[in-house]
């Protein structure tokens, strides 16, 4: 598909997509893009992708930090994302936290960057902080660019990533049957680097394209799950071997589409509604039980063969709930696999033999 | 090592009933333990392998009788939580556990046993060389990870080895690490036990605080509802009443620390930190606490009492609390006085008594300003800053920074904390140990490591 | 037919021919970098001890890290589905097989047909793997069986990090600077890696009998240890149980024919 091509230049150099002086970096998904958008900036997704190695960011992390923080500054200390104009970052997990400290420290040529308190759980006390958490980061944003973050500029942002949101769930479904898990990942990277309005039509031509594509050819069919997965080529290994991924429950990914803003509220409450009370990731908490059930769910809507469970070193969120979804996923003698890797981080045939003698162990079990 | 049901916390509770009884003569247990030190000291034998861990923490024989008599009231104090424990589970009472950075106080206005499993290490330790080494094996052939911090694992393995009864419920909190988070999510789903969680403040300022403890109080009433039982708002007061006393003592005491010549108390601080978690609002500890600041005054009025003299000061970061005795050890080995370390340094507010919500403020930041969580919260210059603080006002010769493996946010601050070091021009040591796993690195090659950073740098 | 099942491995290749179920010839070369001249070499090996030419082996499946790369294999299969089905072959009361290759150590559960039904891997680190107990051994100035020779001899052993291979090695050259026993650092290396092995079994269910295969399994050590700290008594095999892996891929090239 001619448009896929898109996709893959849109992650090889992002910046060609962007207008000089109009993108705000963020991560991760609980970082609203709607109020980066609203204030006239595109929101850019920060990734790992493309970058080359952690040798410069080990100069600031140590090597018992996780992958992906070092590589992404790493890629800051490159240069990479000297084309944006500041950097909201939040406090998803420990490492990301210090990303926002060292990137400082590091004296990485970007104007700005904040960071942004997300609550831990889904309760109305946390709402309330995280509603109060928007209302500073806003502040923040009207401040530095001397301009006003009205209603209707938040609204019409929601409106437009919201259909984003809907375009994204409908290509996810061609997953398996037209589209690969690995063509769906870049998609998703590209989409969320590049401004809501051209990724929109851009994703109304994939979908015109799918509707006429051929079917792949029929596999596994693979369920993946964990927090930070971005890299094509582990997509491809995983799908290669003889699998499709059909759904996800990852943050580039069904974490990220799967989430609906209120039009009816005011609009930081919406958006502070939806952010928190979305599928969550591990970070928060009293939600494991909801978020294993969301893919027991899932498992059973996709017939999925089996489940891959992806966890980086070193992640102590996903040590936890990838050991809780082990006992879950057995209990339901639903096959799982557990893999732990770095960040683009070598080790292929070992993973491959892995994920081959995985599916070789379903194949037996079917 | 096999561990049978409730080992270690009997252990433990026989351990300080027996620590309160023989320090009523401290003169008679100084001479006992200096008896038994040439057994149990230096290195681990067949004899003392079950006792040597709690023979340190006890002072390892270099405690003056002063210091023992003071050590009695942590004792009592520290029976009464596992005596409680111990009952509760014998009777089936209700216990609740709560993560160690929520302030106790808020379970002990009710009339059940509170817990703080993560104290658990430290009896874990005080049972024998591989009480704590148990709990991670079997968190291991729990197919868990471990790359989550060994004091959380610790925690689990206890649960797992059956050495603490069955929450009621479970208080936890939601920073300042992902590895708490992580083993409260697996303590959870483990024990099936009803759980709140609270989010703790990123920062020290007002508005957070503020928030912080609206979630203690509905914590409280959470507590109200499961436990069906009301909280006691007056014991509470007490409590917070003792705890002010009691950080009154502590910031002295480190304030004393910063003399030159240091009366190097570090370790009682660091001692008065780990009671402080499970007994805080204890009228003892407050009491050992005094004792101790009394001990610092008289030292700085007589500095000639001192047994050795201070060559240089260290500024300790997570040292292993297995290898407790190391503090004792440098500064007899090479004249180098602990000032001050990242857990035991005090310098807590006065909690302001006039209203409920300003007491529950003042235990919620209290707890933001305990050691550990001082510096893992919020931003990097909540750790960075203290430590300028702390090399300035204790005059610190060198920084000795332990990994602490599972310490991801700390891993994450190496560069930082050299590069404050340099800008002092003192030397420092970024170790591999670490704090909780004596597996990580034996006590030998850490001691070889210290004396080595000694030799280099002109200390020795 | 004859069906053949070649296993490259990191520091060995093995190649095993199958006839009429009956093992009839077994080949063992080590050191080759290169993965598909180390098949070629072994293919060779194998087939000359009973003077065979390629053209009478009616299939051949490869296995082992170098797996893919081998262009004379018909199929491939994961090492993992071929230790299983290796082992079951050699004794067909085994359900769980432990693995300790030269980088990495699994245990495989099969079922009653000697398929895998459930499987552990350790993650990239060495500890605990042949190349850790080669590295820690050259430190001691010992080869590997020699280690294992005399850890057997020792009661007592020094505590040895499990965290890393670099860290074993710090330990082991910290006890012999101290002039510590030999034997009791020897004891120390095969029971740490006997611990990370039990680390690694923590996470599934271990179902008897049970076996070791893989190059480690010939070290009397670390398998006295195994058994004592998992609490579990071994099973022999009746083969090699370094050609475990390619046993099961002639298994694997046998069946692959039937089907076809």
């Amino acid at each position: 598909m001619p448009i896929l091509e898109e996709f893959r230049k849109v992650i090889l150099n992002p910046s060609e997509f962007l207008s000089p002086g109009k993108s705000i970096g963020y991560m991760c998904n609980y970082v609203p893009e709607e109020l980066i958008h609203a204030a006239g900036f595109t929101p850019v997704r920060l990734n790992a992708v493309e970058s080359e190695g952690t040798s410069r960011g080990d100069m600031y992390f140590s090597t018992g930090n996780c992958s992906f923080p070092r590589r992404v500054l790493d890629k800051g200390l490159s240069g990479a994302y000297g084309f944006l104009d500041g950097i909201v970052f939040m406090n998803g997990c420990d490492h990301n936290r210090r990303l926002y400290d060292n990137w400082n420290y590091a004296q990485i040529q970007t104007p700005w960057t904040y960071l942004l308190f997300v609550p831990h759980s889904k309760t109305d006390a946390s709402l309330n902080q995280y509603i109060n958490e928007l209302q500073k980061l806003i502040n923040h944003i009207e401040s530095i660019y001397k301009l006003k973050l009205s209603e209707q500029k938040i609204r019409d942002s929601i409106k437009l990533y919201q259909r984003k949101r809907n375009l994204l769930r409908n290509v996810s479904s061609f997953r398996g049957i037209k589209l690969s898990g690995t063509d769906f990942l870049m998609v998703m990277i590209a989409t969320t680097v590049l401004p809501p309005d051209i990724a929109c039509e851009k994703l109304d031509e994939l979908i015109v394209e799918l509707k006429n594509a051929p079917q792949i050819e029929k596999n596994l069919r693979v369920l993946v799950t964990g927090n930070c997965v971005e890299e094509i080529e582990h997509f491809e290994i995983i799908e290669n071997i003889g699998a499709n991924i059909v759904y996800d429950n990852i943050c580039l990914g069904s974490r990220y589409f799967d989430r609906d803003i209120s039009m009816e509220e005011e609009p930081v409450i919406a958006l502070a509604e939806g952010y928190l009370r979305s599928p969550s990731c591990p970070r928060i908490m009293n939600d494991t039980e909801k978020r294993i059930e969301l893919i027991k769910e899932a498992v059973k809507k996709y017939q999925v063969d089996a489940v891959i469970i992806e966890k980086l070193e070193f992640c102590s969120m996903m040590t936890g709930e990838g050991w809780i979804m082990s006992q879950e996923f057995r209990k339901e003698e639903t096959p799982f696999l557990l893999l732990t890797r770095e960040l683009y981080g070598g080790g292929k045939s070992q993973i491959r033999t892995r994920i081959q003698a995985f599916y070789e162990k379903v194949k037996n079990l079917k | 090592m096999e561990l049978k049901p409730y080992e270690i916390i009997k252990k433990i509770y026989y351990a300080s009933v027996l620590a309160n009884t023989v320090f009523k003569a401290p003169r008679t247990a100084w001479w006992l333990l200096k008896a038994s030190s040439a057994f149990m000291y230096e290195k681990e034998t067949l004899f003392n392998r079950s006792n040597r861990f709690g023979f340190q923490k006890i002072g390892s024989s270099f405690w003056t009788p002063e210091e023992l008599d003071a050590y009695r009231h942590d004792s009592l104090a520290t029976s009464r939580v596992y005596g409680r424990l111990l009952k509760a589970a014998e009777n089936k009472t209700p216990v609740v556990w709560l993560d160690w950075p929520v302030p106790i106080e808020i379970v002990k206005g009710f009339d059940v046993a509170a817990y703080v499993p993560e104290s658990f290490m430290i009896a874990a330790n005080i049972v024998g060389t591989d009480g704590h080494v148990a709990c991670l094996e079997a968190v291991e052939r729990a197919g868990i990870a471990d790359d989550i911090c060994a004091m959380d694992r610790i925690t689990i393995g206890a649960w797992l080895t059956k050495q603490i009864p069955p929450p009621a419920a479970i208080i936890a909190v939601a920073h300042p690490c992902d590895a708490g988070r992580t083993t409260n999510q697996i303590l959870e789903y483990m024990t099936g036990a009803p759980a709140f969680t609270i989010n703790t403040s990123y920062t020290k300022n007002d508005e957070d605080v503020m928030l912080y403890s609206k979630n203690l109080f509905e914590a409280i009433e959470f507590l109200e509802d499961i436990l069906k039982m009301k909280f006691n708002w007056q014991k509470f007061e007490e409590m917070v009443h003792i705890l002010n006393k009691h950080n009154y003592y502590l910031n002295e005491i480190t304030a004393m620390n910063q003399n030159i010549p240091s009366p190097g108390l570090a370790y009682s601080l660091q001692a008065a930190w780990l009671s402080k978690i499970p007994c805080a609002g204890d009228p003892d500890i407050m009491e050992n606490a005094r004792k101790i600041y009394e001990i610092a005054k008289k030292s700085i009025q007589n500095p000639e009492h001192r047994h050795r003299k201070e060559k240089f000061r260290i500024i300790v970061a997570d040292m292993p609390i297995v290898f407790t005795e190391l503090f004792k050890w440098i500064e007899n080995s090479f004249g180098g006085v602990v000032v001050s370390d990242y857990i035991g340094d005090a310098i807590y507010p006065e909690i302001d008594t006039s209203s409920r919500e300003s007491m529950m403020m003042g235990v919620a930041r209290d707890r933001l300003y305990a050691g550990m969580i001082k510096q893992a919260h919020g931003k990097a210059s909540e750790t960075i800053d203290d430590l300028e603080r702390q090399i300035s006002q204790f005059s610190a010769d060198c920084v000795i920074f332990n990994g602490h493996q599972g310490c991801r946010h700390n891993r994450a601050l190496s560069r930082m904390v050299k590069d404050v070091c340099a800008r002092h021009k003192i030397p420092s040591l970024m170790m591999e140990a670490d704090i909780f796993d004596k597996r990580v690195m034996s006590e030998e090659k850490l001691k070889k490591e210290l004396t080595d950073f000694f030799r280099e740098n002109g200390f020795a | 037919m004859i069906f053949c099942g070649i296993d490259i491995g990191s520091n060995t290749s093995k190649a095993v021919l199958l006839k009429n179920n009956h093992i009839i010839s077994t080949a063992l070369i080590s050191g080759i970098s290169n993965p598909s001249a180390s098949a070629e070499k072994v293919f060779s090996a194998v087939l000359e001890k009973r003077d065979l030419k390629r053209h009478d082996i009616s299939c051949v499946c490869a296995t082992g890290y170098g797996r893919y790369e081998i262009i004379i294999a018909d199929i491939n299969k994961s090492e993992i589905s071929c230790h299983g089905a290796g082992a079951f072959f050699s004794n067909s009361t085994i359900r769980t097989i432990i693995d300790i290759g030269g980088q990495d150590c699994k245990i495989i559960c099969v079922d009653e047909r000697g398929f895998v039904d459930d499987f552990v891997m350790n993650d990239k680190c060495a500890a605990g793997t042949g190349r850790s107990l080669e590295i820690m051994a050259q430190t001691l100035g010992l080869s590997v069986s020699e280690l294992g020779y005399i850890a057997m001899k020792s009661s007592k052993s020094l505590p040895v990090s499990n965290k890393c291979s670099i860290f074993m090695e710090l330990d082991v050259m910290q006890h012999l600077l101290n002039g510590e026993k030999t034997a009791q650092i020897a004891r120390g290396i095969t029971i740490t890696t006997a611990r990370r092995i039990a680390q690694l079994a923590g996470k599934l269910e271990l179902r008897n009998n049970i076996c070791i295969s893989g190059g480690v399994s010939k070290n009397p050590a670390v398998c006295r240890d195994i058994q004592d700290i998992l609490k579990l008594k071994l099973t022999k095999l009746n083969h090699d149980p370094q050609l475990m892996g390619a046993i099961g891929a002639a298994i694997f090239a046998r069946n692959k024919e039937i089907v076809s």
